[in-house]
């Protein structure tokens, strides 16, 4: 474990910092860090809960969101989605007129959503759902910092929509959080390469 | 009216009675301005011989600046699963400037699995290409396909009603495809009488393109076949299908196979055009080297045959099988690129009916091109093109069977 000095703003509590990178040492992109803790009731929620369509691509290509929170879904194209999802975990179907139009949806299990426009099959985008409540994406660094995690024991979650094997595994990690005593752990994801090749037919 | 294109007529509009909340849909489009040129000999699009959408001027190089496409493509929705793809042509170097590339209704309905379903019915080119992956089957990393490709640009487009299901399968994605077709019934006769060529020129439904005109098998048989082919036809009203298997991995490569069967005749004709039977394999390959930097394969094996004398004593019948495969490396440097390919082809004379050996040829090509996406729906791309080949029955027009060509060309491609 890498200890550094990141000091927090709340008492009792300390930021963490995980990097992740692929067994190739090349840093992972999108991956959804939670920390679970004794809290049961989400204490940050990061960036806004929307995913936009625009440019035929959603945006962001990860979001991850709390139990019981309403994902955005704002077609910001010229052109219309439908914007389906058949994952368990939150089914739901979208049509969506274009120029502006928003229609929400609400997740209330947790687990994985895979995202998809019937028209436009190379747009894909992934929710995560989580009960924990500190939560973050890794940035183009395959960096995420979360600031203000309650001192005591918890356990990092990291898993990338790519991830090699089961979509629904993960890589855990139990830590010790000391108050104002920042952490960093550092994880490793093999994560596969889909073409980016789209197909005209 | 035939009963295929009754039954065609019945599957395009059968979906059209059930749409629900339509829509006007998007209009995009092409212009594809060039400058270049080739030497050697003049193009076979005049009726020569010549492997390539330019020649040259008594065999020396001749500059050419022309607007080389123009496309119009409109997607109007009939309901959320079903919508319309209309794709206007214009070619300048054509007898019909403007024609309609591709015209197809495509069901697609909602996935309520892992399973995806969708169906296309109209007149389109069955998905056989690699190279042609831009907007309205246009090729993004060389200006010209490959000989392989330039074929089913010019030869194999169909009337077809086609269905396709996608599933994961083993962290990659398995897609089938079969499809029954009509329309297509004269698809072997350029490359019976001319060979390969390549080029970027795609036949509009009910376009045609010349026959060279001094072959002497097209002399002898010039009673049941006219000096040019139109190859969306229908003429012995026999179905044909094609199948295909596509397999896109984990680990980033796809692999596919394609069966092609016209299920002609090979004795009906009308208004001097014949019902070719053509049958081909083509194996299509693609890696991901890494995340900039492809490789993309194919390989066709294939034959036609046709009986133009079938009440002679001693009918013939005309046996021709041709084989291609290219080989391609693209590199993307951000909004630039650079591709280099490498060509080859043959047909051959499988039936050894005529002495004057007039179908057999080979050839290969080489050619590099570069790119620059130089804004959003701006690229320009510049291009060199070798290509040599052989063929005996050039002696007929007085000039050496094997030949060779260098085309230099520059495009800028606006899409809207």
């Amino acid at each position: 474990m890498l200890v550094c000095l990141c000091a927090s703003g709340t008492a009792f509590a300390a930021t963490v910092q995980v990097e992740v990178r692929t067994p190739n040492g090349e840093p992972l992109a999108n991956a959804v860090v939670t920390v679970s803790g004794p809290s049961s009731s989400p204490i940050a929620t990061p960036g806004k809960l929307a995913i936009e369509q625009k440019n035929l691509q959603f945006h962001p290509y990860v979001l991850v969101v709390p139990r019981g929170a309403s994902v955005a879904f704002p077609n910001l194209d010229q052109t219309r989605h439908h914007v389906y999802s058949f994952s368990p975990t939150g089914p739901f179907e979208l049509k969506l007129f274009a120029s502006g139009e928003t229609r929400s949806v609400k997740f209330d299990k947790v687990g994985t959503i895979a995202v998809g426009c019937n028209i436009h099959d190379q747009m894909s985008a992934f929710i995560r759902v989580t009960d924990a409540p500190w939560m973050a994406i890794t940035d183009a660094n395959g960096v995420a910092a979360i600031p203000d995690v309650e001192a005591g024991s918890r356990v990092i979650e990291v898993w990338h929509p790519l991830q090699s094997g089961s979509q629904d595994a993960s890589l855990k990690r139990n830590v010790t959080v000391t108050a104002n005593a920042g952490i960093l752990q550092s994880f490793e994801l093999a994560v596969r390469k889909p073409l980016k090749i789209h197909s005209h037919y | 009216m035939k009963p295929l294109t009754v039954s065609f007529a019945f599957a395009v509009l059968a979906p059209i009675a059930s749409a629900q909340e339509a829509s006007l849909g998007d209009v995009s489009g092409m212009l594809d301005f060039r400058i270049g040129g080739a030497d050697g000999e003049s193009s076979w699009l005049d009726g020569d011989f010549g492997k390539l959408g330019l020649g040259g001027d008594d065999r020396d190089f001749k500059l050419d600046a022309r607007l080389a496409r123009g496309v119009l493509v409109w997607r109007p929705s009939l309901s959320w699963s079903t919508d319309l793809y209309l794709q206007l042509e214009v070619d300048p170097e054509q007898d019909d400037v403007i024609g309609v590339g591709e015209a197809y209704l495509r069901f697609k309905p909602l996935p309520s699995g892992p399973v995806r379903y969708s169906v296309r019915v109209g007149a389109f080119y069955p998905p056989v290409s690699l190279e042609h992956d831009g907007l309205a089957w246009s090729t993004t990393h060389t200006i010209t396909p490959s000989a392989i490709n330039s074929w089913i640009g010019e030869e194999v487009k169909v009337g077809a009603v086609e269905g396709t299901v996608t599933a994961p399968l083993a962290d990659g994605q398995l897609s089938v495809t079969g499809a029954l077709f009509g329309y297509n019934d004269t698809s072997g006769t350029l490359l019976t009488f001319r060979g390969w060529a390549m080029h970027d020129h795609q036949v509009p439904i009910g376009g045609s393109f010349p026959l060279p005109e001094r072959t002497p098998q097209y002399w002898s048989f010039r009673k049941r076949q006219a000096h040019k082919a139109e190859p969306f036809r229908e003429i012995d009203d026999r179905v044909g299908y094609y199948a295909r298997a596509e397999w896109r991995a984990a680990d980033p490569f796809l692999v596919n196979f394609t069966y092609y069967n016209n299920a002609g005749d090979g004795r009906s004709y009308e208004d001097l055009q014949t019902s070719w039977a053509t049958t081909f394999s083509n194996v299509g390959f693609t890696a991901a080297l890494s995340d900039d930097f492809h490789l993309f394969a194919q390989a066709m094996i294939g034959k036609t045959d046709w009986i133009p004398l079938a009440n002679a004593p001693i009918p013939y019948v005309d046996d021709v099988g041709f084989r291609a495969v290219y080989v391609m490396l693209d590199r993307a440097f951000g909004d630039q690129g650079v591709a280099l390919r490498l060509d080859a082809f043959d047909t051959a004379d499988r039936d050894q009916a005529f002495s004057y050996n007039s179908t057999p040829e080979t050839g290969w090509s080489v050619t590099a091109a570069w790119r620059n996406q130089l804004a959003p729906g701006l690229l320009l791309m510049v291009e060199g093109l070798f290509i040599d080949s052989d063929r005996p029955s050039r002696t007929a027009d007085g000039i050496a069977a094997r030949q060779s060509q260098l085309q230099i060309e520059s495009g800028l491609r606006w899409e809207f």
